[in-house]
């Protein structure tokens, strides 16, 4: 492999780690949260993408109004979900597994009705037009637009890290992450911000499947199909640790870039795995897992 | 300033509250006391919200407070020290005072430098540790973290949860002084009490409960002067010990 090419792949795993990442992100904050595990995730991811197909597509908005929107929509879905289902489940003291059938059956209920509306041909999103062509780095040459959906993780990240490690709001989520009952006891409003997080995590959802729309393609079987190598990226990187997430995100993308290039995109997935099981095996709570919420 | 009235609290349905009357008047410090396992706890979580009874009445300032979330009735003033303390073991001290400081409903009202002034005069050791890990505290510093939080968000009322317990008689001693200081500034607090040493150096009147009842109320002067009861319902033997300093 010239130094060139193995520059390229690096960059294509990167791609496929930020994709990663900003739907990894979402879902270990909940669990770390809240304790549940949002099956439903990867519908919102599904959503913004569709939602970005028929915005700029057909109705010729922008892409950069696009984002927004599949933001804004999938946080108002996401906490309308949490607050009308979830959020009862847990007052009723129900088992996590409630959470885990309400949410999946919301998610196949979803698929069905994005399948109404939009048929279910899958198809190739467009790169916004001030995104197009290429971009030299050194002895490469690479998609702008791959480059960009690098760099809008990483600030992506670098706002999560902030809100919740420098905000009030942040020290507040981390104090219901680690004692709940006893942030309660001090005045903490949890079932709201519970909610809100909820939401933040669906709208970054839906941001992702903008944002992957134009590179892996959009169909109905995306919103299940990537979730099973998301569930990996938060295991791997221990359950809800966004560090983990960005960690285990990066290397998993990178194996598969590799992996993809120099055997099969199925050996390549059947390497991530084999990555995951080997970590697991020396670290079992995954490499920032700190131990269960749940019992 | 609270009033609970034929409180009965279930765990499940192991009737553990069986019709507890109590009250605490502004400005007093009450102890509940009593041998382990008989509800004092429970009480305490029931007055929170934490565990709601199956029957009966609280009451604070006149406002029926029994069916409320635990939030809202902290967002009255009433501050909480649970049993194990409750920390945020990883969030810094001064991240452990912040929670409740955030959620105070006035807080336009406070700065957030003069609560911080307020606290590390009582706990002038949480100043030196406030960049901390609240989990690398040692004992008596976390039981001064836990109460400094209770304090911030508690600014009607204190619950306390065997605050002194498991801690060297030293630094009990420190923390008496402390409670004696929140005492001074006119400070509601219940404090429920297995030590009834710490007990009598700071309350003016207690209660004892056993086995999910209130078997005595007593001023904690009176009480003191009873070795007899002492005895009967605390097993305490306070043959040689003299009472609290007049």
């Amino acid at each position: 492999m010239t130094f060139p090419t193995f520059i390229m792949q690096v960059l294509n795993g990167l791609t496929i780690a930020a994709i990663y990442i900003l739907l990894a992100s979402g879902l270990t904050i909940v669990f770390g949260l809240q304790g549940i595990v949002n099956c439903a995730h990867g519908l919102f991811y599904m959503l913004g993408a569709y939602l970005a197909l028929t915005l700029v597509g057909k109705m010729g908005l922008t892409f950069w109004l696009a984002l927004p929107a599949a933001f804004l929509v999938n946080f108002l879905l996401g906490a309308a979900l949490e607050m009308m289902g979830i959020r009862r489940l847990v007052q009723w003291g129900r088992d996590f597994t409630h959470n885990l059938i309400l949410t999946l059956g919301f998610a196949l209920v979803g698929q069905e009705v994005v399948k109404m509306i939009w048929g279910a041909v899958a198809q190739l999103a467009n790169v916004p037009p001030s995104l197009e062509g290429v971009m030299a780095l050194g002895p490469v040459v690479y998609p702008k637009y791959w480059l960009f959906v690098i760099a809008f993780t990483v600030l992506v990240m670098a706002g999560l890290y902030l809100l919740f490690m420098r905000t009030g709001l942040g020290i507040l989520v981390r104090s219901i992450a680690l004692n709940s009952e006893v942030s309660q006891a001090l005045g903490t409003n949890a079932p709201l911000i519970n909610t809100l997080i909820f939401g933040l995590g669906t709208g970054v959802a839906g941001m992702a499947g903008v944002l992957a729309g134009p590179i892996l393609s959009v169909d109905p079987n995306m919103a299940f199909e990537l979730l099973i190598i998301i569930f990996v990226v938060i295991i791997f990187g221990g359950l809800g640790s966004l560090g983990g997430v960005v960690i285990s995100g990066i290397i998993i993308g990178e194996v598969i870039a590799f992996g993809t290039a120099l055997m099969t995109g199925m050996v390549a997935k059947i390497l991530a795995f084999a990555v995951m099981i080997a970590i697991l095996i020396i670290k079992p709570l995954g490499l920032f897992g700190r131990g269960a919420v749940l019992e | 300033m609270l009033n609970l009235e034929s409180i009965h609290t279930y765990y499940g349905e192991s009737h553990i509250l069986q019709g507890i009357h109590l009250h605490v008047e502004g400005g007093e410090c009450v102890a509940l006391l009593g041998p382990n396992g008989m509800g004092k706890t429970t009480t305490l979580r029931t007055i929170m919200g934490l565990t709601p009874p199956r029957a009966g009445r609280v009451r604070f300032k006149g406002q029926d407070i029994t069916r409320h979330t635990p939030f809202q009735i902290a967002r009255l003033g009433i501050g909480y020290v649970p049993e194990d303390r409750g920390l945020f073991v990883e969030l810094t001290v001064v991240e452990n005072l912040k929670v409740p400081f955030l959620n105070l409903k006035q807080r336009g009202q406070q700065k957030w430098g003069e609560i911080e002034n307020r606290i590390y005069s009582l706990f002038p050791v949480l100043n030196e540790r406030k960049r901390q890990m609240a989990g690398t505290l040692s004992g008596g510093e976390q039981q001064m973290l836990a109460t400094a939080r209770a304090l911030i968000s508690g600014e009607e009322m204190v619950l306390l949860d065997e605050p002194t317990e498991g801690l060297a008689p030293v630094v009990v001693q420190n923390l008496i002084g402390a409670f004696q200081k929140i005492k001074e500034q006119k400070h509601t607090m219940l404090l429920v009490e297995q030590n009834i040493h710490t007990a009598m150096e700071v309350a003016d009147r207690c209660y004892i409960l056993e086995k999910g009842r209130i078997k005595l109320e007593e001023p904690m002067k009176a009480l003191s002067q009873r070795p007899d009861l002492l005895q009967q319902y605390l097993g305490v033997d306070m043959g040689e010990s003299e009472g609290p300093e007049e």
